[in-house]
């Protein structure tokens, strides 16, 4: 008898592959997608806490025509978004609560600041001798920052120290910082009282300061391109100094071409000195023989030049006719 | 008819029965196996994708307390909600360095931690508890208060003290906070 082959092997074969192909194929695709939803949130919750870190506002409280007025400077790597304000008193009695909807401050909120941009938030408190006031600022990404008025006494010492009484400008001691430069991007290294020699010698950096136009008159003040930090150090013969000239910049980022700067009366504004010719970005990179030897304190000028009390529209058919030289703070570079 | 062509058909037919009985008990077999493993890793991948929502609302739950602000009875909390998902809070643990003053507020009652005999049912005192937590839902990018009063002949805040504030949130983050009154 001739043995006939059976086909249970076969389907047997057959479910077996369906099963593989349908169970097993979607276990695995569900299992992937589940994954890939987790990871997803996994990287987004970093990147948020990222954030969060690197969020930087600075405050300062001081008092602009009787208001409680909030200078902000965002020192951070993100814009950032302010959405509430809260004042309130030694107390701890809330006075204010500002939101999106409260019309009793200047500007409204929310105010987004990029890196470097500076904003005066005026209130309607008008704060009483003596009395000392609490401000909390919260931003949508969660973070509070906080100040007090009168400002406490390290604060009065620093805008002491600065040179806010020689001259018309006032110049935020405790806003003088150093970058790195890398192609025509600021990356904010810290206050740059203390910089490493091999800092400035192996990157191009630059620096910023916060200034106010206090003119007596309430000019205005234009700076033009001859504007910048001079850093000097040595004596006699071997005195050495470093420049570096104004620039424009877009938040974090520098212009090629140096557009003139107008200070307002009173309104704070963060300057940056990058460049190593007037009027066009080239950026600043100290080699070994020009800069600094380790341990050594170098003094920093500021020398401004421009306009004042000259309409922005007419500098171009206006000789400048405004310059001073601040004294400003002093840098020690270190090994 | 012979009998050797008679013994042929025979042999033919109880191999097809075998065949068929094989075929049969195969599919059945196969397809219990089919039903069986594709029940089991369905239930194997809701329950894994339960247990990654779980994880992911974890991550994606963030509170900021923002401010205190106290009465000798009562605290008022500022809350907002940086996170990507509704915050909703479990309970408040409020109490002090020391946990002389210890309370618990959760959805239902106030409970003094170190003596929790000593408790208040929130339906019979729902001012306790101002938004009540079963209803406080804050969604993202938003802030609210929730006030906190301390049941009556409980010891009070004292001023110039410093009180923390313990909040769980549903997804089981904890977020606390300390301010002096």
């Amino acid at each position: 008898m001739r043995k006939r082959r059976g086909v249970s092997g076969i389907v047997a074969a057959v479910i077996l592959f369906t099963m593989l192909f349908t169970i097993g194929t979607g276990y695995l695709i569900a299992i992937n997608q589940i994954n890939h939803l987790y990871v997803k949130t996994y990287v987004k919750s970093s990147e948020q806490t990222q954030e969060q870190l690197k969020e930087n506002v600075e405050l300062l409280a001081r008092l602009v025509n009787d208001r409680l007025t909030i200078l902000t400077t965002n020192k951070g790597e993100m814009p950032s978004a302010i959405i509430a304000i809260m004042v309130r008193n030694a107390d701890g009695v809330v006075l204010r609560y500002y939101n999106a909807s409260s019309t009793s401050i200047t500007p409204k909120l929310p105010i987004f600041l990029n890196p470097l941009d500076t904003e005066s938030i005026v209130t309607d408190i008008e704060p009483i001798s003596l009395q000392k006031y609490e401000i909390k600022l919260l931003t949508d990404r969660g973070n509070v920052f906080s100040a007090t008025y009168p400002p406490v006494r390290n604060e009065l010492a620093a805008r002491a120290l600065s040179s806010g009484a020689i001259g018309d400008l006032y110049l935020e001691f405790n806003s003088y910082s150093y970058y790195k430069v890398s192609s025509n991007t600021l990356y904010y290294q810290g206050q740059a009282f203390t910089i490493p020699v091999s800092f400035i010698t192996s990157y191009y950096s630059a620096f910023s300061v916060t200034i106010t136009n206090l003119n007596s008159a309430q000019k205005n003040i234009i700076l033009d391109g001859y504007t910048r930090i001079e850093q000097f150090w040595g004596v006699g013969s071997s005195m050495r100094r470093a420049t570096w000239y104004i620039v424009s910049n877009q938040s974090n980022t520098i212009l090629a071409n140096y557009t003139p700067i107008e200070l307002e009366y009173d309104k704070p504004k963060v300057i940056v000195f990058a460049s190593s010719t007037p009027n066009t970005f080239q950026p600043v990179k100290l080699s070994g023989s020009e800069a600094p030897q380790a341990g050594t304190p170098v003094g920093v000028l500021i020398l401004t030049h421009g306009w004042i009390g000259v309409d922005y529209n007419q500098i171009g058919n206006t000789t400048p006719n405004y310059g001073q030289n601040s004294p400003y703070v002093t840098t020690l570079y270190t090994g | 008819m012979c009998a050797a062509s008679i013994r042929r058909r025979r042999a033919g037919l109880s191999e097809l029965v075998a065949t068929m009985l094989t075929l049969t008990l195969t599919i059945v077999a196969g397809s219990a196996i089919f039903y069986y493993v594709g029940a089991r890793s369905v239930e194997s991948v809701s329950l894994y994708g339960d247990s990654v929502n779980e994880v992911i609302s974890f991550l994606q739950e963030r509170a900021t307390i923002v401010d205190m602000n106290y009465t000798s009875s009562s605290v008022t909390v500022w809350i907002y909600n940086p996170g990507k998902v509704d915050l909703e809070i479990v309970q408040i643990l409020i109490y002090n360095y020391s946990r002389s003053m210890y309370y618990l507020y959760n959805a239902t009652h106030v409970v003094d931690l170190n003596n929790t005999s000593n408790y208040v049912l929130l339906d019979s005192n729902p001012n306790l508890e101002k938004p009540r937590l079963s209803s406080f839902k804050l969604n993202p990018e938003k802030a609210a208060t929730i006030t906190l009063t301390i049941p009556n002949n409980w010891p009070n805040f004292v001023n110039g003290r410093t009180y923390y504030i313990s909040i769980t949130a549903k997804h089981g983050n904890v977020f606390t906070y300390y301010r002096r009154w």
